[in-house]
């Protein structure tokens, strides 16, 4: 055992990048809501982008190290404070036994994601260790995380991170740094944008709905979920009238409801859908589309398939690249 | 106008075969999905099917590394990879297996609470609408709302019934319901709208097996009615 849960926060729960292969049975990718905040944390402890983490939604989680760990923290949802002292995110930190990891509100996004080296160590269900809550399976019991759970972290640490260790310089505060650190992969605008992909029944829609997709502000009403996003605003209005049968939906499917309203589906929705699909989020952008607040303005602006897919292979690029550079780094030490 | 072939994100395409619910199109949805599984394409990841659409999820990275013309967008490649599968001869029929499964419900009014009002809905009675439901052998056209829940059709008239205009907040695990041409079975308790007519106890979605969702989509499904009694002895 290496964490001990102390508070739970408001909703925290064991992610890593889902589980592929199992949309046929009705069971959703699910994962990290902001998978791009999963992978950097991992690949700064050393360990594979994909491995399990802790997905911490706001504030308010406590964890306590049980033993020595190297930890990153990532995502932004949260300040971090290790004992007293605020850490940084995007930072492979070495935290010694005995300390308690604080999460605090930040003034923006929703979610910040702690890897620890070698991994959280839970029993992989249908191939991940993701937390599946609408049916309990996956993660620590299918569930979030409780008062008094103990979050087991693999005793076997990669390589890399055995490198990363030693690279730590330790302050007074018994907090070791890691000297190098990534920027954050999105920049924080004051303005959310989030592009989005015309969806299968874009045209189902009238021209005054199109133009007020991207000319007016959305906002996720507070029963948003890892499910999907309700957004608050302008209703959208048919051009025709018509059934979806229903089929396949991903996450990042943008489904406009019988009252005119969006829903973004996120990584735990269904994996079949009947409601028209008017938008589809880019890929590149779903990280961001995922640390939107309840009540935060979100502005969309539109991208055709062949640039969402550039954007797409850049970000794999840019983690690629990354991954090249630690390696390379860690092989001189 | 079928096959229509569009892009449901960067990393999906879906391959709509037909316009109506009917077990013409799914025998083409079938077939579609039995010849991309005889021949994948490098990046291929995952095959779903629905209704009257087959959908592939891929790798871009993968597609454009494979693919001897990677400055095309992967969804442009794989569009290629389908159109040339789909224009080569029907795979073998026995490629995707599919089995007939009985199914024990019980419906008795404890399980049913919605068995009285279709009996009425229909004019007839709480145990002709059993009769019906247990006489037909149903086609499980999809798998999807929750993990292992079946759609299963078509029902004959004397079954057809609406949805509830507001759905229960939650519906007991295993409960067998019925809502326009297609019957279903929840395998978790969940808010739900179809019409309860029964239940069943057997787990239709259970993590420990190998295979957890106990359905898939071309299974034929018949019901067998049991007693209470049968019930309580089947239930883990």
């Amino acid at each position: 055992m290496s964490l001990r849960v102390v508070r739970p926060g408001f909703l925290s729960t064991v992610q890593d990048a889902g589980r592929w292969g199992y949309q046929s049975q009705g069971v959703p990718v699910g994962g990290a809501m902001d998978g791009g905040s999963l992978r950097l944390a991992n690949l700064l402890v050393g360990n594979a982008e994909t491995g399990a983490v802790i997905e911490m939604t706001l504030h308010g989680a406590e964890l306590a190290a049980e033993r020595d760990l190297l930890i990153a923290v990532t995502g932004g949802g949260a300040r971090v404070y290790a004992g007293e002292a605020e850490i940084q995110c995007n930072r492979a930190i070495g935290i010694r036994q005995g300390t308690v990891l604080k999460f605090l509100p930040a003034g923006h996004g929703r979610f910040t994601y702690l890897a620890v080296a070698g991994g959280v160590d839970v029993a992989p269900v249908m191939n991940s260790r993701s937390t599946y809550l609408p049916s309990g399976f996956g993660g620590l019991g299918g569930r979030a995380l409780r008062r008094g759970d103990l979050v087991a972290v693999a005793d076997k640490w990669p390589t890399a991170a055995g490198k990363i260790w030693k690279t730590l310089r330790w302050d007074k505060a018994q907090v070791g740094m890691c000297p190098w650190t990534v920027p954050t992969l999105h920049a924080i605008r004051s303005r959310k944008v989030v592009r989005i992909l015309e969806g299968p029944e874009w045209h189902w829609f009238t021209e005054a709905s199109h133009s007020r997709i991207f000319s007016t502000a959305f906002l996720p009403t507070p029963d948003s979920n890892r499910m999907g996003y309700r957004l608050e605003g302008i209703a959208m209005e048919r051009a025709h009238q018509g059934e979806l049968i229903s089929t396949a939906v991903s996450t990042g499917t943008m489904q406009c409801l019988p009252n005119g309203m969006l829903v973004v589906l996120m990584a735990d929705s269904q994996t079949t859908g009947g409601y028209p699909r008017i938008a589809q989020v880019a890929a590149a952008d779903l990280s961001i589309c995922a640390q939107a607040r309840t009540h935060e303005p979100v502005f969309f602006q539109p991208v055709s398939l062949p640039e969402a897919e550039q954007l797409f292979l850049e970000r794999e690029r840019w983690f690629q690249s990354l991954q090249q550079g630690l390696d390379t780094h860690l092989a001189g030490l | 106008m079928w096959p229509r072939i569009y892009a449901l994100s960067e990393r999906a395409l879906t391959i709509e075969v037909g316009g109506e619910i009917s077990e013409a199109v799914f025998e083409r949805v079938m077939g579609v999905r039995r010849q991309i599984l005889e021949s994948p394409f490098p990046g291929l990841v995952e095959i779903t099917t629905a209704y009257t659409t087959v959908t592939v999820y891929y790798d871009p990275l993968a597609v454009r590394r494979a693919s001897q013309r990677s400055t095309l967008p992967a969804s442009q490649i794989v569009g290629e990879y389908v159109r040339t599968i789909l224009d080569s001869k029907p795979a073998a029929a026995g490629l995707v297996s599919s089995d007939l499964v009985v199914i024990p419900v019980c419906y008795d009014e404890e399980f049913a609470p919605d068995l009285a009002w279709v009996a009425s809905f229909h004019n007839i009675t709480a145990e002709a609408i059993v009769r019906e439901h247990t006489a037909h052998t149903f086609t499980v056209f999809m798998v999807g709302f929750t993990p292992g829940f079946p759609y299963m059709g078509i029902l004959p008239p004397a079954l057809e019934s609406p949805r509830h205009s507001a759905p229960r907040t939650s519906v007991p695990a295993g409960s067998v319901g019925l809502a326009g041409k297609q019957t279903g079975i929840y395998p978790f308790a969940t808010p739900g709208g179809w019409q309860i007519i029964g239940r069943t106890p057997w787990p239709m979605f259970d993590v420990a097996q190998t295979r957890p969702a106990r359905l898939k989509a071309g299974d034929r499904v018949r019901f067998q009615a049991i007693s209470k009694i049968e019930f309580n002895g089947m239930i883990a």
